[in-house]
């Protein structure tokens, strides 16, 4: 079976330009060699903390940014860029609902702009799947007629899916599409966007520095720390027998709403390094209480080990 | 001009997500609502409106022809001082509020002229700017690379000269005229309107929406004038309304000079360049004028300074 | 125990609109020992982050105190002067908030904005103050602190950022620290330093800390005690153990089981429909019935008509018609059950 989205050794690196003349004085390195395979219907859940590469990754892969190195496979073809024919199979989800959604026109507008552009059905058939639009994602059809504004937090992100969906693509991106709500209503969100993955049998790809967020929602889990993929195994697996020590740590430091499980952490120290400067050999290595010599010098390339892929060299099954 | 330049460097530092994505339609609404409540808002409303019915009622209002000369229709002198006949000027003489000229024609029935053109220059060179600065800022920010850094360098040449210079070397280029003056000054304050117009959609232009409909499949240009655009024009409806004083201003300038409005059109800057000899000798040929344009002046000044407040979601 | 450290009660805070005033929180009511941590915990909106403000006298132009009390230490916060109450601030009760960066002063290096604390509050000489603030950036955990002194705020990373706002905070050894969401904006792995960190230095200065956040799972981290606040009212308070073993407030109730946990993964998370109500389309009765599973079960018709009490056994209260009072536990079987823990 062929993956509906193939990630081979995607490489996007930005250039850092300073003085008068704007020359590149450095790369940020924000992805650096990702591999992963996302099946049809399946949901590959992507975390990790800020600077990881995880929106980067998901900017590259529908084109709005360039790729650096690499290749993406949709489909089994090579996608180079964004091209129109690709907007109605793959849909982004944006991460702030404020900024998502155009102020100055109308909710019915915004969803209905997909159909515009690729020409499909007359104003009137086009109204009509946007309230049916608006149905799907649990809000009234007469909210068409309504500016953003009027609209809470939760309400404009299912405004943002509707928008996304109603091309009917096959793959939907969601960027941190709940990180930016309220914990109550990020429920809502999230059933939501099961409840459509279902329905639809759609292929998602979820981004989210929520560990707890993603095992609810994927079906795998790619583990991201600056700019590498270090471990990618099914959800239960990564969950129960994490096996990269930075995956292990990222657990431990997620408070858990259990006071009697309090204080059994491993406390990692020192800042993310920054991206423009990686560490040599393993990037986890200043961080990782595991560290050697070989860690310093040679980076580790992704192992198979059981059902998870690890990118460590002390990493055993 | 110089208030024009700060206003431009404002407007570039206050450019944020935040400033330009206040809500949509009730936004004109509240923007309106805020500008009543707003002093400057007020008075500068008040002036302008009082200057547009002046404009359109001219020919009602003004009890002569503005060009007309009045040897051997009435009995009055040249440079004949204001005379009002409440305030216990003779009956016996015609009543001319605002005096004569030296070409012995009604300075007040002149003044209540000169606010059409005074307006009209206002609103056409800025129209102009505002049109041409627009395209230019919005291609130069949107596309960014080569087309940004040419456009936005020659901008910067024009930006370097001296305005009011710079619109007198052009009108001594094409001649003299108010049709050139406009030309001239419009060519002046086009590098504000581009350079407000870049920083603006350069913001606008990375938020998420942007973004959504590009992945949706839309053209470049229709992102441009569909999502950009819209969602960059708040400062530069501030810009524009002080961009009307500062032109007002300008073509006066030129037309003192002798270099706009030629006589004997009846243009605020035009009767103060011609009477300014006789400033001792005859002050209400100065005075009525100048009080004219600096009260129109003032009015579009008030006006930018309220709706800048009352644009500005930051301040509630 | 003693009398507690700081007691606010019966605050209410309302805000000028055009349309009159509107209650943003009414008679919030809490008790902070020393050495203790209190959570308030809440989604946006609830009153949380203002009711703190008001504590401290930086309500906005908009708000206003119209009752209730502040006493720290025995005097009544909201009685006192700016200047006295500007004197208390940073020097015996400190805060922190959500975005460090935005709270450091771009202009001045760390090491100044520190010792700036102690020549203010303490009265030390440049010299004394700029040793004394590298002292504290070593005690919150930043490596090479001398070099740090010299670092200007935009040079730190979040992290770094809100320990030298933790060091500025702890500066003068403050009673109480009032902590405004001091983690959001951070990574978890981050996170995790920082409310070490702040538990750390509580054991040494016996600080009581009053942490305002909207995330479960810190609250289960690091509270003693938990105010769960909804629409600007307390509906729940109750020693942390209590709380998450049997949540009382049909509220505290939904939200916990809304929050996905990592362990426990369920095919669909439950529900609270609808939004905290806007400060000016707050309903009659409980503020809490339209969104309430409860009530659409018995549909008890207090909820909709009669604003509920705050019923209190000592120990913990719950603000809701359909909790029996009699329900709540008394404080002693709760602490015999949290040492097992």
């Amino acid at each position: 079976m062929t993956a509906l989205l193939e990630l081979s050794n995607v490489s996007k690196s930005f250039d850092l330009r300073a003085g008068l003349f704007q020359r590149v004085i450095g790369h940020v390195h924000a992805v650096s060699g990702v591999s992963a395979r996302v099946e049809r219907g399946r949901t590959l859940g992507l975390v990790g903390e800020s600077g990881c590469g995880k929106s980067t990754l998901a900017r590259v892969i529908v084109g709005l940014h360039g790729l650096s190195g690499g290749e993406v496979r949709f489909d089994g073809q090579p996608v180079q860029g964004h091209d129109r024919a690709l907007s109605r199979r793959i849909q982004f989800i944006f991460q702030d609902p404020n900024a998502s959604l155009d102020p100055r026109v109308t909710v019915g507008e915004s969803i209905g702009e997909g159909l515009v552009i690729h020409g499909i059905g007359d104003a009137k058939a086009r109204r009509a799947a946007v309230g049916r639009m608006l149905e799907v994602v649990g809000l009234p059809p007469e909210a068409a007629d309504r500016f953003p504004h009027e609209f809470s937090g939760g309400q404009r992100q299912r405004i943002g899916i509707a928008r996304a969906l109603i091309l009917e693509p096959e793959l939907l991106i969601c960027d941190e599409p709940t990180s930016a709500l309220d914990v109550s209503v990020q429920a809502q969100v999230l059933n939501l966007l099961m409840r459509l993955k279902e329905e639809l049998g759609l292929t998602m790809l979820f981004i989210s520095h929520n560990l707890a967020v993603v095992e609810h929602i994927a079906d795998d889990v790619m583990v991201m720390y600056l700019g590498r993929a270090v471990e990618i195994a099914p959800v239960a697996t990564l969950f129960a027998t994490p096996r990269h020590p930075y995956t292990r740590a990222l657990l431990s430091a997620t408070p858990v709403a259990d006071p009697t499980r309090r204080g059994q952490r491993i406390r990692l120290e020192g800042d993310i390094p920054s991206p423009v400067a990686p560490p040599p050999g393993c990037a986890f290595h200043p961080r990782c209480p595991l560290a050697t010599e070989v860690c310093r010098s040679t980076p580790p390339a992704l192992r198979e080990i059981g059902e998870a892929q690890v990118s460590c060299h002390h990493a055993e099954g | 001009m110089t208030k024009m330049k700060t206003a431009v460097a404002a407007a570039e530092a206050n450019i944020t997500a935040e400033t330009l994505m206040g809500p949509a339609v009730p936004m004109w609404k509240r923007t309106w609502q805020r500008l009543l409540r707003k002093r400057s808002g007020q008075v500068g409303l008040f002036i302008i409106g009082f200057m547009v019915v002046i404009a359109l009622a001219a020919p009602i209002l003004a009890p002569y022809d503005p060009d007309q000369v009045l040897i051997g229709v009435e009995h009055v002198k040249r440079r004949e001082a204001p005379c009002i006949h409440l305030l216990g000027c003779e009956a016996s003489k015609p009543q001319h509020i605002m005096g004569t000229d030296e070409n012995v024609r009604d300075v007040y029935s002149r003044i209540l002229y000169g606010a059409r053109i005074s307006l009209m220059i206002g609103i056409v060179t800025v129209s102009v700017s505002l049109i041409f600065g627009v395209l230019i800022g919005a291609v130069a920010g949107f596309f960014g690379g080569w087309t940004d850094t040419i456009l936005m360098r020659f901008m910067d040449v024009i930006l370097g000269f001296p305005s009011l210079l710079l619109a007198i070397a052009i009108v001594a280029v094409l001649g003299p005229g108010i049709q050139n003056a406009l030309l001239a000054v419009s060519i002046v304050s086009l590098p504000a309107y581009a350079r407000v117009t870049r920083a603006s959609v350069l913001s606008v232009k990375t938020l998420d929406f942007v973004a959504a409909s590009q992945l949706l499949g839309a053209s470049r240009w229709r992102i441009l004038f569909r999502r950009v655009l819209p969602n960059a024009l708040t400062p530069i409806v501030v810009l524009a309304t002080l961009g009307i004083a500062t032109s007002i201003l300008d073509a006066a300038g030129l037309s003192f000079l002798g270099l706009g409005a030629q006589p004997p059109m009846a243009e605020w800057g035009t009767m103060l360049g011609s009477a300014k000899d006789q400033i001792f000798s005859a002050p209400h040929l100065v005075f009525f004028p100048g009080i004219a344009i600096m009260l129109t002046v003032l009015g579009f000044n008030l006006l930018g300074d309220g709706l800048r407040d009352a644009l500005d979601t930051r301040l509630n | 125990m003693s009398s507690p450290l700081l007691q606010v009660s019966d605050l209410d805070i309302a805000f000028t609109s055009p349309e009159g005033p509107l209650r943003a929180v009414q008679g919030f009511s809490l008790d902070l020992a020393r050495a203790e941590t209190v959570c308030i915990v809440g989604e946006s909106g609830c009153g949380k982050s203002i009711t703190s403000l008001a504590m401290m006298g930086l309500l906005p132009k908009a708000g206003r105190v119209t009752g209730g009390s502040v006493r720290f230490d025995g005097t009544d916060l909201l009685g006192l002067s700016p200047r006295t109450l500007s004197g208390l601030r940073g020097n015996r009760i400190s805060m922190i908030f959500q975005d460090p960066s935005s709270a450091l002063n771009p202009v001045h290096t760390v090491g100044r904005q520190i010792a700036e604390v102690f020549m203010l509050h303490q009265g030390l000489a440049r010299r004394a103050a700029e040793a004394a603030a590298v002292e504290v950036l070593a005690a919150v955990g930043i490596p090479d602190p001398k070099r740090r002194m010299k670092a200007w705020p935009h040079e730190l990373s979040g992290g770094m950022a809100q320990r030298v706002m933790i060091a500025m905070a702890l500066a003068c050894r403050p009673e109480v620290l009032i902590a405004d969401e001091p983690t959001t904006a951070l990574d978890v792995t981050i996170q995790a330093q920082i409310l070490d960190l702040m538990r750390d230095l509580q054991k040494e200065t016996g600080t009581a800390i009053l942490l305002i956040t909207h995330d479960l799972g810190v609250v289960a981290e690091m509270a003693d005690r938990v105010a769960v606040m909804y629409a600007g009212q307390v509906v729940e308070t109750a020693e942390v153990g209590a709380l998450f073993r049997s949540p009382r407030h049909p509220y505290t109730r939904a939200l916990m089981r809304s929050v996905p946990v990592i362990g426990r993964r369920t095919a669909q998370l439950e529900v609270i429909e609808g939004r905290v109500p806007p400060l000016e389309r707050r309903p009659p009765g409980c503020l809490f019935h339209p969104r309430c599973s409860a009530y659409r079960e018995v549909r008890d018709p207090r909820c909709t008509t009669e604003a509920p009490p705050l019923s209190s056994t000592a120990g913990s209260s719950c603000r809701c018609w359909l909790v029996d009072p009699e329900d709540l536990r008394g404080p002693e079987d709760l602490r015999g059950k949290e040492t097992t823990a």
